[in-house]
Order: structure tokens, then C-alpha cells, then sequence
């Protein structure tokens, strides 16, 4: 096509230069014909002019010989006056016919008619003198001569032989003129031929080049028509928008998607689309600080979207740039998500019910094979034991499964949580391996952990931590032949902190490297039955370590055994002293207390071990402790006085104190003057030591979100307001006083949000409860059905009507007292 | 002897946790099959701790933890729940309304009686 006008276009160039020349041409020539008219003309006029003075010669001369003759017969003077007028007028009219321009030949012409003039003049003057002087018969002689005539006959011969010359001069010049003009006629002819041609031409090349304009238009109403019809197929809304962000065009998607008709839509501010109504051109600035580069894919973004019936949905939103003649254009691509968000609801709630639907008979068959292995059922017969045992065993694994298929759902939902702070490698990995010491055994496998400085620390959920840790030595243990070793090492280098889980197995194929992070993914299929995983271990723990800002590695040779590196960023030992939960443990029995601080290094917290009362007394006027654990036998006067002790010490009163007794808990006014959280039986099971430890731990942790009462007897109202405060503040929702009396004596509150019309009486009656003289007053909002009682409205710190009250204003009421109340708990 | 109550509308579970909490002769342990049973039984035998399953017909675990904490003579009995739903954000949700701590299913038999304990 672009050939195609390319020669039409120099086509129409040379025929416009042509038709120039052309016009140059003619112009040219039709000067030139006139300046040959105009010297015709002159040449024409001068012959007539020369023939015309040729004849006044002739005409002159007779006049003068009429006068000389009329003179010489009657002597009479007045014939004279003619002869002498005639012959000054000869010789003017020679001079001026002698001064017309002299063409060939003529001019020895005139010298000789000049020359005969004279000598007739001259032969006249004579005759003239002759009878002057009296002598008539003399000139009459003279007359009768015949020489006067005979000049005259050779004037006359001489003037028609001129004059004949003159005219044939004169029909050889019309004859020259009539020939250039029939030349100038044929050539004319020829250029206006020749232009008429060119045009002819030109007008077909332009009739060409209208007509393939008219195909190229055409074929792109084609182009246009068949590009709508696939934007208007399309399922997504795509959008055109011009550089103020208005819509420029858009396909049916859009329209529908939005429920707008295109008209109400084309030339609008896109800003209309949106949830939150944006200024006019804000969406514009928006998309200018994005510096979209035209051919870069778009970026996506979620966007609550505005339908015209004012109803609100999720969009994802793609965005790219193109450039066009009036500046940078863009093209949004708007996918309707509210129903795979809907899809994704329904997933998670169906992961989450199958769960429990798995969980609910297992929680029987895992119980009931438990309790039958434990001996709960009596003695067994050998071999129902070991079947049992098989059943036991598959059960828990089952149980695995359910919940590594929970946690990818957590992780592929967003939803795994992680409760980071600082925690210590070596004791979380001295208790992984205490945990799994019982697996490995199983499998006759020996863990050795070596040596790790402590101080260690890592910014992370320990949970999660262990977890990771769990999967990897569980796997190198049931990946090792009987009878070899599982290594866990620590190395720290350059910032961060290195955990190395080695194995002597048999390694892993190289086939099956490249996909060991995959889910399900197991090296053969044999695999899974033999040693009883699930395939989504290294999945979770690749997911759980990137989270972490860490990563996960391994070295394999076959045959030799695999090492896998989970590599996190350290946090300096500075930064986790300050901010670390310590925890100072006073037990007697060193190895005690070793067990113990191994079990506890899961809840996050450093453990500090001591193992008398002046240790203890001493640790904790150099460091701040979160909890005391003390053994009540201590030696010299016991754990009471211990605890006695602490409680005296400056910043120690309020910190919470365990106290491990071999002893039933001892009783009287003293000892629950010491505060002493709870008693914990000896022989201690460790978990339930790290359970109390966690309460106590979380209750604490707790402390920096405000309780909040809810006394309220509508229980849509109680589930409303406990769902907009939903991870705001702990809240406690009661239907009756009794029951907000009940829950203020079991707890303390921040805050109090109350009903006046309850079933056992008014709101306010909770007041008193509230505003004790030994505990700071608690802020109440009053959110009832009632309008505002001035003299109630005085009493409160707040007081906001039910039905006039969006449910946000509750919310900033909540958090703005709460603000007031305890700006330090904010932090 | 330490009064437990264990709420389930599952036979199978109440009779294993029956049992598993019968490992411990310290435990006097007493079974309802619902919540609205429960908060009837908590009232007149005043048991030491309420083990209480979270999803049941009709009344589940948290409306029936909250009729109990509604009714004076139940209201400050410390409540444990026993739930297959283990994601910490449910834990969270009912250590908010008051529960005493959260145990997951599958529990270990073995072990139940003493984590029930460490609730007293």
C-alpha cells in the first residue's frame, strides 16, 4: 500500500511540474507572438509611412513643376508661392523618408532620388531664374528640352520602383509573420494538447489515489469494525481514557459490567466508577504518578468499583499506557472479582468444614486407638498391639495431612498469621531436637546438635520456626539408614544466621531437585507409603522461611546424604536483649532446670537459669524479667521466702511468679499477699509448665489491647459491634446485668459499652461496678435505643443513639477514649 | 475430687474423653450431649471446669458459653474449648469472648486430663 501511493504521489508531483512548464510554455510563447505582432505592426506602418512619403515626393515634385510651368507661361507671381512651398516640403520629405530606418538596398536608392530631386529642383530654379529675368523664351527653350522631363520621368521611375520595392518588401514581411503565426498556432496547439494530456492524466491518478483512499477507508472501517466486535465479545471492561482521565471509549463489558449506558459513560471523569468518588482528575494524577511506559505489561491493582445503582464490587484493574498524537492514553482493563472472591469465600469455609468434618471422627478413631496403645483398654494380645499401633500411626499421620493441607490453604488465602519477635536459635533448636529425640529413636537414628553460642537471635513467629524445623529433621530422620546420624549445626556469617539439617541418606535424584519444593511432591512413588510424609512439608517450610525474609537451600550427593540451609537475617544480640521476653527460672536441680528452659524456648522467651535465692535475688536486679518461675525448695528458708524477697525489690512487685511445689499449695493471708499466679505440681509435665507459661505470657501480651464490655440485650447488636471492633480490642459481649457483673468480677475492663433497657434492669445501673474507688474508672459509652438523657449524658463519657449512630461512629468513640484513657498503651 | 464437664454432641468423642479423662482418679467427669443440657447441669453440679465443644446443633459453643456466663450461678466457671477448627484467628476470636484457653481436636487421649488440669 505504502508503494502503491508512493509512485501516485510523484505521478501527481511530475504532472503538476509538467502542467507548470506547460503553462511557462505557452506563456512564453504567446510573448513572443506578440512582440511580433508589434513589430509588424511598425514594420507594416513604416512601409505605408515611406510609401506615403514616396508618393508626397512624387505629389511634391509635380506640384512644384505645376507652379514652375504656371509661372514660366503667365509670369505670374502667384505660381510661385506653390513652387517655392513644394520644394521646402521635398526636402523635408527626403530627410524624413532618409531617416526611417534604411532597409537593403534602398538607401544608394534614396541618394539617387535625392541626386535626381536636385537636379529637377536645380533645372526648375534655372527655368525659374531665366524667366525672372525676362528671358521666357530661354526657359521655354530650356522647358521644351525635355530635360525636365526627363529628370522628372526618371523621378517618377525612381519614386514606383521604391514604392514597388516597398510593397514587396512588405508582402515578404506579412508573408514572414503569416508563417511564424501558423507556427505558433501548431505549436500552441501542441503544448495544449500536451497539457490537455497531463491533465487527462493527472485527473486519472488523482481518481486512482480518491478511489484506493476510499478502499484504504474502507478496509479500516474493517479493521475498526472487526477490533470493536472483539473488544465488545471481550469479558473483561476495557476502558480508553484520555490524558484528564475521561473516558474515551469503552466496549459492552464496561457498559454492562457498570451498568451504564455508553453514552452517560463517554467524555465522563473515570473518577465516576470508583467507590470512594475521587475529585475530577484525581484518577488522572494517579495514573500520571504511576509512569506507565507504553508496551510494559499493566500493572493490576484491586479496585472497589461504584455499579450506577450505587451498589459497590471488586474489580481488578489493569492499566497500560499507549502514546497517541494528543498525548499518553490509557487502557484499563476491569475484571468483575466479586464473584471469584465470592468462590474463594466459599473455598476457604469449605476447607476450613471439611476440616472439621475430618477432624470430628478422627478426634474418635485417634482418641480410642490412643487410649487402647496407652493401655487405657488393658493388656493386649501381642499382636493386636502392634495392629493397633499401625492404626495409631496412620491415624496421626492422617491427622498431619489435614493440617499441612490447612496451612497451604492459610498460605495460598493470605491468611497465615505470624506472631514475629525475637527468638533464640539455640534454645529453639536444643528443644527440636528434644522433640524429636522420641521420632528418632523410632527409626534408630541419633541426633546430634552442635554446639551453638547463644544470643543467637532471629525475628520470627516460633511457631512457625519450629515448624520449619520440625519438617527438616523429621525428614532427614526418616531419610536415614538405621543406625547413621541427623546433624543440626548453626553458623552465622555476614548478618545472618545459617541452620543446617544434614542427613547421610541417599540423596536426592537429580531428576527430582528441581521440583522437591513442589506440593505432593515425593521422589517416587513408593515414597509416601514407606515413610509416612505427605508431600507438603518442604512446601510449607519453603513458604514459612520466605515469609520470614529468609531462604531455604540444600546440598545433595547421591548416595552420600542431604543438607538442608535455612538461612535468616540475624537481628543483633542489642536490639533482641532490649526487646526479647526473658524468663528466670530458680529451680534447685540444675538438669531440671536445663529440661525446662529447653521446653520453654518454643514460647519465644531467653530463659535465664539460677539455683538459689541469692542468685535469683541477684539476676533480677540486673536484668528485667517478664515471669519468675520458682522451685518451693529451695535451699536456705524455701520459695516463699524467695518470693518474699522479690516483692520487696524495686520494679519486681508486679511481675508474675510461678511457683513449682512438690508440695500440696500452701495457703494464708501472707502467701496470697505474694501474688503467686498458680502453683504447678511436681513431677512436672513440661508441657503443661509451657502452657501456664504461654497463659500467663499471653494474658500479659494481651494487656496492650483493651478489654471491652459489651452489655447489651440484643444479641445482633452484641455480634455487630463485636465484629467492627474485631481486632481492635478484646471484647466480652453479655445479654444481662448479671452476667456483666459475673464478667467484671472475673476480669478488668478498659472499656464499657451499655444498653439502658435490659431484662434485669438499666445499663447505668453498672455504673457503681464501674467506677470503684480502687481501680482507675472505666470510660463508658451509652448505646442505646433511647434518646439522650441530658442528666444521663452528664454522667458518661459518651452517649450515642442506636438508630442515629453508623456503626463506624461507635468505633472512633472506642478507639478515641481509648486513646485518652492510655495514650502509653498506644506505642 | 475436681468436677469436669465435658459438652459434646458427639457419642463417640464424649465417650473417648469420658475415658481419657477417667485415667486421672482425680477427675469426677460428667458428660452433656448439647448446650442448652450443659448450662442445665453446670447450674445444680457446679463442676470445676467446662470442657466445651465449639461447633454443636442448635446451641454451639460460643452462645452456649455466653448463656452460661449470663446465668449467676455459672458465670465465672473457667470454659475450655474444644475445637477441629485450629486456625489462631477462631483461638483468638474465643479467648475474646472469655474462654479460659482453647484445646484442638484431634486431642491426645493420653494427654487430655492433664491439659484440661492446667486450666483449674
Amino acid at each position: 500500500m505504502n508503494m502503491a501511493l508512493g509512485w501516485r504521489r510523484w505521478a501527481i508531483v511530475a504532472a503538476a511540474l509538467g502542467v507548470i512548464l506547460l503553462i511557462a510554455g505557452v506563456g512564453v510563447m504567446l510573448a513572443a507572438q506578440a512582440d511580433e505582432s508589434r513589430s509588424l505592426q511598425q514594420e507594416v506602418e513604416r512601409s505605408h509611412h515611406r510609401r506615403w512619403l514616396l508618393q508626397t515626393i512624387l505629389s511634391e515634385h509635380q506640384d512644384m513643376e505645376t507652379g514652375q510651368r504656371g509661372y514660366l507661361l503667365s509670369g505670374q507671381r502667384a505660381f510661385l508661392e506653390p513652387y517655392d512651398e513644394a520644394r521646402r516640403h521635398i526636402d523635408a520629405s527626403l530627410t524624413a523618408l532618409e531617416r526611417l530606418p534604411v532597409t537593403g538596398g534602398t538607401k544608394a536608392d534614396l541618394t539617387r532620388l535625392r541626386r535626381l530631386s536636385a537636379q529637377k529642383l536645380a533645372f526648375a530654379a534655372r527655368t525659374i531664374r531665366l524667366r525672372q529675368a525676362g528671358d521666357w523664351s530661354g526657359a521655354v527653350a530650356m522647358v521644351t528640352g525635355g530635360e525636365g522631363k526627363r529628370v522628372m520621368d526618371r523621378i517618377r521611375g525612381e519614386i514606383g520602383r521604391l514604392r514597388t520595392a516597398e510593397e514587396r518588401r512588405l508582402a515578404s514581411v506579412l508573408a514572414r509573420s503569416n508563417q511564424a503565426q501558423d507556427a505558433m498556432r501548431r505549436n500552441s496547439l501542441l503544448l495544449l494538447g500536451a497539457l490537455a494530456v497531463l491533465l487527462g492524466a493527472s485527473g486519472f491518478v488523482v481518481l486512482q489515489a480518491l478511489r484506493s483512499r476510499r478502499r484504504a477507508f474502507e478496509r479500516l472501517d474493517d479493521i475498526s469494525r472487526r477490533r470493536q466486535a472483539i473488544l465488545d465479545s471481550a469479558m473483561d471492561g476495557i476502558f480508553i481514557l484520555n490524558p484528564s482521565g475521561s473516558i474515551e471509549a469503552m466496549n459492552r463489558a464496561a457498559s454492562r459490567m457498570f451498568g451504564y449506558a455508553y453514552q452517560d459513560l463517554l467524555r465522563r471523569d473515570v473518577g465516576m466508577l470508583f467507590a470512594d468518588q475521587p475529585a475530577r482528575g484525581q484518577v488522572a494524577a494517579q495514573l500520571r504518578a504511576m509512569r506507565l511506559v507504553e508496551g510494559e505489561p499493566g500493572q493490576m491493582q484491586e479496585i472497589l468499583s461504584r455499579r450506577s445503582d450505587g451498589s459497590i464490587f471488586s474489580c481488578d484493574v489493569a492499566v497500560s499506557a499507549v502514546s497517541l498524537a494528543d498525548g499518553i492514553h490509557y487502557v484499563a482493563v476491569a475484571r468483575d472479582i466479586s464473584e471469584r472472591k465470592r468462590v474463594e469465600r466459599l473455598k476457604a469455609e469449605f476447607v476450613a468444614s471439611v476440616s472439621h468434618e475430618l477432624r470430628t471422627p478422627l478426634t474418635s478413631i485417634a482418641g480410642s486407638l490412643g487410649l487402647l496403645v496407652g493401655g487405657a483398654g488393658g493388656a493386649l494380645p501381642e499382636r493386636a498391639q502392634r495392629l493397633i499401633v499401625i492404626a495409631r500411626d496412620n491415624a496421626d499421620r492422617l491427622v498431619r495431612l489435614i493440617n499441612d493441607i490447612l496451612d497451604i490453604e492459610k498460605i495460598d488465602s493470605g491468611q497465615m498469621r505470624f506472631v514475629n519477635r525475637y527468638v533464640d536459635l539455640s534454645a529453639m533448636l536444643a528443644q527440636a531436637r528434644d522433640q524429636h529425640q522420641g521420632y528418632a529413636d523410632k527409626f534408630g537414628v541419633a541426633l546430634h546438635l552442635e554446639p551453638v553460642p547463644e544470643g543467637s537471635f532471629v525475628w520470627a513467629d516460633p511457631d512457625r520456626l519450629m515448624q520449619v524445623f520440625a519438617n527438616l529433621i523429621s525428614n532427614a530422620v526418616k531419610f536415614s539408614p538405621t543406625g547413621e546420624m541427623v546433624g543440626i549445626a548453626l553458623t552465622t556469617e555476614g548478618g545472618h544466621h545459617r541452620v543446617s539439617v544434614s542427613d547421610c541418606g541417599r540423596g536426592i535424584d537429580a531428576a527430582f531437585r528441581a521440583r522437591i519444593f513442589e506440593r505432593f511432591a515425593q521422589a517416587d512413588s513408593s515414597d509416601a507409603r514407606e515413610k509416612g510424609g505427605t508431600g507438603l512439608g518442604l512446601s510449607i517450610v519453603k513458604e514459612i522461611v520466605t515469609r520470614l525474609g529468609g531462604t531455604v537451600s540444600f546440598d545433595s550427593a547421591p548416595g552420600q546424604g542431604t543438607t538442608f540451609q535455612v538461612t535468616l537475617p540475624a537481628a543483633t544480640p542489642e536490639e533482641a536483649e532490649g526487646a526479647v521476653d526473658r524468663l528466670l527460672i530458680c529451680e534447685r536441680d540444675p538438669d531440671l532446670a536445663a529440661k525446662m528452659a529447653d521446653a520453654l524456648a518454643g514460647t519465644g522467651m531467653a530463659c535465664d537459669r539460677v539455683h538459689s535465692s541469692a542468685q535469683a535475688m541477684k539476676a533480677v536486679q540486673e536484668r528485667r524479667y517478664r515471669l519468675v518461675l520458682v522451685d518451693s525448695n529451695l535451699p536456705s528458708g524455701g520459695g516463699i521466702a524467695l518470693v518474699r524477697g522479690l516483692r520487696q525489690i524495686e520494679g519486681m512487685q508486679a511481675v508474675p511468679i510461678l511457683m513449682i511445689s512438690a508440695d500440696k499449695k500452701q495457703g494464708g493471708i501472707e502467701v496470697e499477699a505474694l501474688q503467686i499466679i498458680d502453683w504447678l505440681q511436681k513431677p512436672l509435665p513440661l508441657d503443661r509448665l509451657v502452657a501456664a507459661v504461654r497463659r500467663v505470657v499471653d494474658k500479659e501480651r494481651r494487656a496492650g489491647t483493651p478489654r471491652l464490655l459489651h452489655v447489651d440485650d440484643d444479641p445482633d447488636v452484641l455480634r455487630l459491634v463485636a465484629t467492627a471492633l474485631e481486632g481492635q480490642v478484646d471484647i466480652v459481649s453479655v445479654e444481662s446485668l448479671k452476667a456483666a457483673r459475673a464478667a467484671l468480677a472475673g476480669a478488668a475492663f478498659d472499656l464499657a459499652i451499655l444498653d439502658l433497657g435490659l431484662g434485669d434492669g438499666s445499663g447505668l445501673d453498672l455504673l457503681p461496678d464501674l467506677r470503684r474507688d480502687d481501680a482507675p474508672p472505666v470510660p463508658v459509652i451509652i448505646f442505646s435505643a433511647q434518646d439522650a438523657d441530658p442528666d444521663v449524658a452528664r454522667t458518661v463519657e459518651a452517649y450515642l443513639t442506636k438508630a442515629r449512630t453508623p456503626i463506624e461512629r461507635l468505633v472512633a468513640t472506642v478507639q478515641h477514649l481509648w486513646r485518652e484513657a492510655a495514650p502509653e498503651a498506644q506505642s | 475430687m475436681i468436677r469436669i464437664l465435658y459438652v459434646d454432641d458427639e457419642p463417640d468423642i464424649r465417650e473417648v474423653a469420658d475415658i481419657a479423662l477417667g485415667l486421672d482418679p482425680e477427675l469426677d467427669v460428667r458428660l452433656c450431649a448439647s448446650g442448652g443440657e450443659a448450662v442445665e447441669v453446670a447450674r445444680d453440679w457446679q463442676p470445676h471446669l467446662i470442657l466445651l465443644d465449639f461447633m454443636m446443633p442448635v446451641m454451639d459453643g460460643p452462645a452456649t458459653l455466653r448463656a452460661l456466663r449470663a446465668q449467676e450461678e455459672t458465670a465465672v466457671i473457667p470454659i475450655v474449648f474444644i475445637t477441629a477448627r485450629s486456625s489462631q484467628r477462631d483461638a483468638d476470636h474465643l479467648l475474646a469472648l472469655g474462654a479460659a484457653g482453647v484445646l484442638a481436636k484431634p486431642f491426645d487421649p493420653m494427654a487430655l486430663a492433664a491439659e484440661a488440669r492446667q486450666f483449674l
